[in-house]
């Protein structure tokens, strides 16, 4: 962590005071502090602070907590500073820098002393990760004592935090050194006989500064101390320039809320780092340490937000290692049992082939999913032949998740899923230009969702539920409008289900999930979703709002934590598909392009409209770079035109009170359709609240 | 349907296959050097769960076309191996999870195991080894939750050996799973 640009307005004044103050000549001291303290982390929501040193592609990533342990899944490193015997507090919240990068920084209170961590991942020569921290103290207080920074590396603890899959048993673990030809981490060397604590006198305003590498794996002595000579900040400045390229790769969002646009951010960093290169592909992980490993559920939920963020390349080769999923008589099943594999596959292509336009090599993805459909139309025929009342649909799972994590049923999620997965054949059918193939599959579509709809008409529940056959944990059901669109999002049966599961939460916009007040994350997203586009905008925003505010002070989302506890126990963050669905949603409420009609501003936020742009967001209908704003009650929208009709959306709190060209048509207090081709329109206002 | 219940029928199959006459006796020392052959290496190490280390065994033979890999037994054996090795389990520091933690290699596996089946059925037209490999090619289905699909092996078996016992009771199986009254 650089102090300077942590430095407030009043700290510099003091500094630049200190530095007038010359003549006591304190600033020709060695590792003199301005006596000002860096800017404290953000603030964690959760109980223990904790945080994700990723790196795309890395094989394991480090967990980091605020209790000073740094651990790769075999080993851990413990920081253990002290004064005089009294050891630091636990830090409050590790936090990524403020341009929303991963680079941690967090702070161990240790009254006078305060000490400050920086961290950051980035691949040596070898590709191998290893993360460069520097530990810098600094006494505020008035008088000298004396500060002690122990650091040892150690086996995980018992329960540990996590294990890396392909961890080994670490034992000996060294550090790098003369003694040590394979070594576990690295330190600036010690006094003689010191043990391993770092010792100083501190007199006020004083401060000093150690430095460590800590490798994901073990690695020869003399590599950690090669890749020593480089300093921290330049390994800083490296892995910031990393994440600069690879967020600008994407679309560029500027929409005047440092809030939502670092929490895409932030949410952006986590879908790009949880990946991981395996056997030459590219393959998303649900998560840097516990869920390290792939659900199609999961993954498919990663590669439409990337795709819909303009991360089309990564997008593309994760949606490509899907195709390793598909078994040979043509579903895609990761879990056992997880029938709802199959359609959420299907989606992932078409999220990811199709924009911003047809990929070169759609044929191979689409020739799956043809495979897929006929898998999944020889089931719905052979459950009408078997199961009489409960045929049409896909036959019973036993998925062992969330949904049922005990017994078999038949899931409306699978159905639901399988209704994504037909329409996203059909989509890439005609993308690859084989429109005879296309209409068969939509007629099937059409036959599917009638099915749907009969079924659940038949049903006892009074919206939708989550099995067909016998109680179930809601999970698939709550996706039956968005994305799959086997149900209208405007449905009263879903809209009761969106209430029913919004009014038993524990915390507003999100769903509880289980016992007691434990709460689900991104299981709510697909209900914002919906609400969103059946213009229930309170709704969408209080999903949005809460996803947010529910994450660590570096952005991870959890999966399912405690409201009552703001603990999320073993179940570690960030969650990728926690972190899709904020991307989703943001991205949605400016720019949706799922219909056949492209939908400007359909949720943003009355502070949006001061000044928001977006560039090069990828559509089915090309990139496109976007502007819109409210002046004096006047809405207007820029955009590259496209070949479609554009529903244009006014801010929240205003009506339209008249069009400014006769060539579009109001289509709802707030909505404007206008037709294909044009790049620009304006209408007057009125406000209503 | 457990870990157990796929594998042990295909292990005992194998045994009988491969293994020499006095092991059956209960001769559990026997070496590598014992087995005349790779496959009755490979079988033994898939009694004893070692089921990596025999999937090893099976491709050398095969790299090496040893006479053996040409016959619907070896194969056989092979897709036991295959997706018993699915469902291999670790312990890493008191933590228990899959030995192939990345799930696409769990699927790879499984999807070597079938297309091994059908290689073995290409070696055969025995009705009865044929439905036996078939019933084997629906335990797998069914245990990774494909039901109908399942249901489809265990007919099809019965078609190449009418009065099979393991199609027979895996059709009832998955008819009253499926709730069907057929």
């Amino acid at each position: 962590m650089s102090a300077a640009p942590r430095l407030g307005h009043a700290s510099r004044w003091l500094s630049h005071l200190v530095l007038v103050i010359g003549c006591v000549g304190l600033a020709a001291l060695p590792n003199r502090s301005a006596h000002a303290k860096p800017r404290a982390p953000t603030s964690d929501p959760f109980r223990r602070a904790t945080a994700a040193l990723l790196w795309p592609g890395a094989t394991r990533s480090f967990f980091v907590s605020g209790s000073g342990v740094c651990s790769n899944g075999e080993w851990q490193t413990v920081f253990e500073p002290s004064h005089d015997g009294l050891p630091a507090h636990e830090a409050h919240a590790v936090a990524c820098s403020d341009d929303d990068l991963p680079v941690l920084h967090w702070e161990m209170d240790n009254s006078p002393l305060t000490w400050y961590f920086e961290a950051v991942a980035v691949p040596g020569p070898d590709s191998i990760l290893f993360a460069s921290v520097a530990v810098r103290v600094i006494n505020h207080g008035a008088y000298a004592v004396q500060a002690d920074l122990r650091t040892t590396l150690a086996p995980l603890s018992s329960p540990a935090a996590f294990v890396a899959w392909d961890s080994d048993s670490a034992s000996n673990l060294m550090w790098a050194g003369a003694d040590s030809p394979i070594a576990h981490g690295w330190r600036e060397s010690l006094a003689p006989d010191s043990g391993d604590t770092a010792t100083w006198r501190l007199r006020p305003g004083h401060e000093r500064t150690r430095r460590y590498l800590l490798p994901a794996y073990a690695c020869p002595s003399e590599r950690l101390i090669a890749l020593s000579k480089t300093s921290h900040r330049a390994y800083v400045s490296r892995a910031r320039s990393y994440w600069t390229n690879a967020l600008a790769a994407g679309m560029q969002l500027s929409i005047g809320d440092r809030h939502t646009e670092s929490a895409y951010r932030q949410a952006l960093v986590v879908l790009l780092g949880c990946t991981q290169r395996h056997k030459g592909a590219l393959i998303p992980i649900g998560n840097p340490f516990q869920y390290r490993d792939i659900w199609l559920r999961d993954g498919a939920r990663c590669i439409a937000a990337l795709a819909m963020a303009g991360q089309t390349s990564l997008a593309r080769a994760l949606a490509t290692s899907f195709l390793r999923y598909q078994w040979p008589q043509g579903p895609f099943l990761s879990q056992r049992g997880q029938l709802d594999g199959t359609g959420q596959a299907l989606w992932a292509f078409e999220q990811a082939f199709l924009r911003p336009s047809p990929d070169s090599s759609l044929a191979t993805v689409t020739n799956a999913a043809v495979s897929a459909w006929r898998w999944m139309e020889l089931q719905r025929t052979s459950t009408r032949i078997l199961l009489g009342k409960m045929g049409g649909l896909l036959p019973y799972a036993e998925p062992r998740d969330g949904e049922l994590p005990h017994g078999r049923g038949q899931l409306t999620g699978n159905d639901a899923w399988a209704i994504a997965g037909y329409r996203a054949t059909a989509r890439l059918l005609e993308g690859a230009g084989r429109a005879h193939e296309a209409i068969a599959v939509r007629q099937s579509l059409s036959n599917y969702q009638a099915e749907f709809a009969r079924h659940l008409a038949e049903s006892k529940s009074a919206d939708v539920p989550p099995a067909w056959d016998r109680p179930a944990i809601d999970w698939g059901n709550a996706s039956v409008a968005y994305p799959c669109g086997a149900l209208s999002a405007a449905d009263p049966r879903f809209i009761r289900l969106a209430e029913r599961l919004w009014s038993d939460s524990p915390e507003p916009g999100l769903v509880r999930y289980g016992k007691g007040d434990s709460t689900h994350t991104y299981l709510a997203a697909d209900l914002g979703m919906s609400a969103m586009l059946t213009g229930r905008i309170d709704d969408a925003n209080r999903v949005i709002e809460a996803l947010i505010r529910w994450r660590t002070a570096s952005g991870g989302s959890p999966e399912i934590f405690d409201r009552a506890t703001r603990d999320y126990g073993s179940n570690l963050p960030p969650h990728a598909t926690a972190a899709a669905a904020i991307v989703t949603l943001i991205r949605n409420s400016l720019i949706y392009d799922d219909e056949d009609t492209l939908r400007l501003t359909m949720a943003a936020r009355p502070q949006w409209w001061r000044r928001g742009r977006f560039e090069r967001a990828p559509t089915r209908w090309g990139l496109l770079d976007v502007s819109f704003s409210l002046r004096h009650q006047r809405a207007t929208w820029k955009w590259t035109a496209v070949s479609v009709p554009t529903i244009l959306t006014a801010p929240p709190g205003y009506r339209i009170d008249h069009l400014n060209s006769p060539v579009a048509s109001q289509i709802g207090p707030r909505q404007i359709v206008v037709p294909p081709g044009r790049k620009w329109f304006s209408a007057e206002l009125e406000r209503v609240y | 349907m457990t870990r157990l219940t796929l594998v042990a029928p295909a292990i005992f199959l194998c045994l009988c296959i491969f293994l020499p006459h006095e092991l059956h006796a209960g001769d559990s020392h026997k070496n590598e050097a014992s087995d005349s052959t790779r496959p009755q290496f490979a079988a033994r190490l898939l009694s004893d769960g070692k089921y990596s280390q025999a999937i090893r065994i099976f491709e050398a033979a095969l790299a090496d076309s040893d006479p053996e890999a040409k016959s619907w037994e070896f194969h056989c054996g092979y897709a036991t191996c295959l997706s018993a090795a699915a469902f291999e389990s670790t312990n890493r520091f008191g933590v228990a999870g899959p030995q192939q933690s990345i799930s696409s290699e769990r699927i790879d596996l499984v999807r070597q195991a079938i297309r091994e089946l059908d290689i073995a059925e290409g070696l055969t037209s025995a009705g009865p080894i044929v439905a036996m490999l078939r019933v084997q090619r629906g335990t797998i289905l069914e245990t990774w939750g494909f039901p109908l699909d399942a249901y489809g092996c265990y007919r099809s078996a019965l078609g190449a050996a009418p009065f099979d016992g393991d199609a027979s009771a895996g059709l009832a199986r998955m008819r009253a799973l499926l709730g069907s009254s057929e």
